[in-house]
């Protein structure tokens, strides 16, 4: 690492043979301070996310009657039993950060997962026929974008019925029009290059042209936007939860957690910092991770 | 601005539940009063039609009138509409006259320790809950400091007659004067500060990059050549150009404010339309919400087309496109 500072990037890069992508990536990427603070916070969450029942001191839900709202171990009257204390009903606070990592991250993962998912398809089906099924998406996409996001999502989940399912569901669908905008995009630009054109004159059909020759073309913005995607899904989740929109109270997530405590905030400040701050590392590590990635799969943007 | 109206309408046909039977209680009606109630509210008609009368009213300029309350959309919209503009006027101007000096300052002295820390402070900003940040925001100056008030617009002991809607401006339309006013700024300085945070941290980040690009020109190696004062060269000659990104992001933000106004409204209780909109969705307030939306959406648009005019202001060669 100190090595490579020092040297000129262009003497690193060996002349004989071409650079491998996937190298070239990582090396500009590494050099990135913030990318990398962003993938070890995220890498971090990922571990406690996967290994949540086993970190935990205790189950999430279970109910120490002994113990309301006591402060974190290193406060007076705290108890090393609850290392980050416990909440106004006896629940252990850490046990429920580390179940409430496993939520959060999966509301990320499925929220890209629909919304790049749906949002990939309509775009590269827009960009690639054009014509009026193109101009009404558009037009759909315009009018959605319009509208701020969390009002659309409160909408969403009102007529499907408050609970972490529909809110997810409702942030997928507030995060569709973004990927469909950026992927129509690409498309269009990658449709008039001429290896698009060659192939058609071999007779490629449309399926080959989008998903073979268009799709791994329009990969690097649409990888930037699905990193960006994650922080912005569990941002919205978890404003959903405040309002009480979205996961309810038994559930350990991280705003639902937060909209409980609310009226605990003079009495009990940790019951609202804690959950507050695991939301802002994780939303922090994303958009580092993703402005990171950007940087290193733009070549424009390569200092 | 047609889509909308379709949107606005047919989503809000979707959600489960009966208006009616919330209105009239969930139990205690007569098949009569209740086939009654649902001719007078129009919602015995097939739903094309339904459509087509909300149009024809809403292009009248009437919205029909809340379930809830009795009282025209439009009226309730306006009650509470200058609570929200004030609190996003005082948060972007925060934003702005904040955000601009400190990304000034910050590509002035660039790679300086004050750049760095501008830097982080700005990537937390622009990742921060703001639903977290405004409990934090009184956890700090309401709880422990106990400077500000936690919620509310203005103290109880006021009774300020709304005339203008804006409550800096009313209490001294009031003759209430400095002891009412300093009320009103003290319950307005936190939400503000809280629904400001994220336009602060994206308008100081692109004045810094947007005008790092610039000093690197060539012109302005002329005009320090030209032996002009280092102010001079930075404010005038550099800012100018600069200003176009700035004012795009700016404009930007508006969408942010109101998105962040829903939140904002709801934690400090602050009686603008973002709490309405939110209390409406939850009492299957069918009128409130789509006239909200609505109003909402062609307040987006209107404050987009105003940003694009202030372009041509600024940058004279966008001039031609209009």
């Amino acid at each position: 690492m100190k090595q490579t500072v020092l040297i000129n990037p262009m003497e690193t890069i060996p002349v004989s043979s071409e650079p491998h992508a996937a190298g070239e990536f990582w090396y500009f990427f590494r050099k990135n301070r913030g990318a990398v603070i962003g993938l070890v916070t995220i890498g971090f969450f990922l571990f406690v996310a996967v290994m949540a029942p086993w970190l935990a001191p205790h189950p999430p839900s279970e109910l120490f009657g002994e113990a309301l709202r006591l402060p974190p171990a290193w406060q007076v009257g705290g108890n090393w039993r609850f290392p980050l204390g416990t909440d106004d009903v006896g629940r252990d606070m850490l046990s429920r950060l580390i179940c409430g990592a496993r939520v959060s991250m999966g509301i990320g993962f499925l929220v890209v997962f629909l919304s790049a998912g749906v949002g990939t398809l309509l775009g590269l089906v827009c960009g690639y026929y054009g014509g009026i099924l193109d101009s009404v998406l558009m037009r759909a996409v315009d009018v959605l974008m319009a509208l701020p996001s969390i009002l659309l999502a409160i909408v969403v989940v009102s007529i499907l019925g408050p609970n972490l399912f529909n809110a997810i569901l409702a942030t997928s669908v507030v995060a569709i029009p973004s990927f469909v905008r950026l992927v129509r995009a690409s498309v269009l630009e990658q449709k008039t290059k001429s290896y698009v054109i060659a192939s058609k004159t071999f007779g490629a059909g449309a399926f080959r042209q989008i998903f073979v020759n268009i799709l791994p073309n329009c990969l690097a913005p649409l990888i930037v936007q699905g990193t960006l995607g994650f922080s912005d899904g569990i941002l919205n989740a978890a404003a959903l939860g405040f309002l009480g929109l979205g996961a309810q109270p038994p559930t350990a997530e991280w705003g639902t957690m937060l909209s409980d405590a609310r009226s605990f905030i003079e009495s009990s400040p940790w019951l609202v910092t804690l959950p507050g701050l695991c939301i802002l590392l994780v939303v922090l590590g994303f958009n580092l991770m993703g402005d990171g990635l950007r940087d290193a799969l733009d070549p424009r943007l390569r200092k | 601005m047609f889509g909308v109206t379709v949107v606005s309408f047919s989503l809000i046909r979707m959600v489960p539940g009966d208006p009616v039977l919330l209105l009239l209680g969930e139990r205690g009606a007569s098949p009569e009063v209740y086939r009654s109630v649902q001719q007078s509210l129009g919602l015995d008609k097939p739903i094309l039609v339904q459509y087509g009368i909300f149009l024809r009213q809403a292009l009248k300029g009437d919205l029909g009138e809340s379930i809830a309350s009795r009282r025209p959309v439009w009226q309730e919209f306006k009650d509470r509409f200058p609570a929200t503009v004030e609190l996003g006027m005082t948060s972007m101007l925060m934003a702005i006259l904040l955000g601009i000096p400190i990304g000034i300052l910050a590509a002035v002295k660039r790679n300086s320790i004050f750049d760095y820390s501008f830097i982080t402070a700005s990537l937390i900003g622009y990742s921060m809950p703001l639903f977290w940040w405004g409990l934090i925001l009184i956890l700090f100056f309401s709880v422990l400091l106990g400077w500000t008030p936690v919620s509310g617009r203005i103290g109880i002991e006021y009774d300020i007659v709304p005339r203008t809607g804006f409550l800096l401006i009313d209490v001294w339309l009031a003759g209430d004067g400095w002891v009412a006013f300093k009320s009103a700024a003290s319950h307005l300085i936190l939400p503000s500060l809280a629904l400001g945070t994220i336009p602060l941290a994206v308008i100081s980040r692109m004045t810094r990059s947007s005008l790092l690009e610039v000093l690197g020109e060539d012109y302005i190696r002329t005009a320090q050549a030209k032996g002009l004062s280092r102010s001079r060269v930075i404010g005038i000659h550099a800012l100018r150009n600069a200003m176009v990104p700035i004012l795009t992001v700016i404009g930007l933000m508006f969408g942010t404010i109101i998105t962040g106004a829903i939140l904002t409204e709801t934690i400090f209780s602050w009686p603008g339309i973002g709490k309405w909109v939110v209390n409406s969705v939850t009492a299957r307030d069918y009128p409130v919400i789509q006239g909200g939306i609505l109003l909402i959406a062609i307040a987006v648009v209107a404050i987009n087309l105003l940003v694009d005019v202030l372009y041509a202001v600024v940058n004279p060669r966008m001039r031609d496109l209009l």
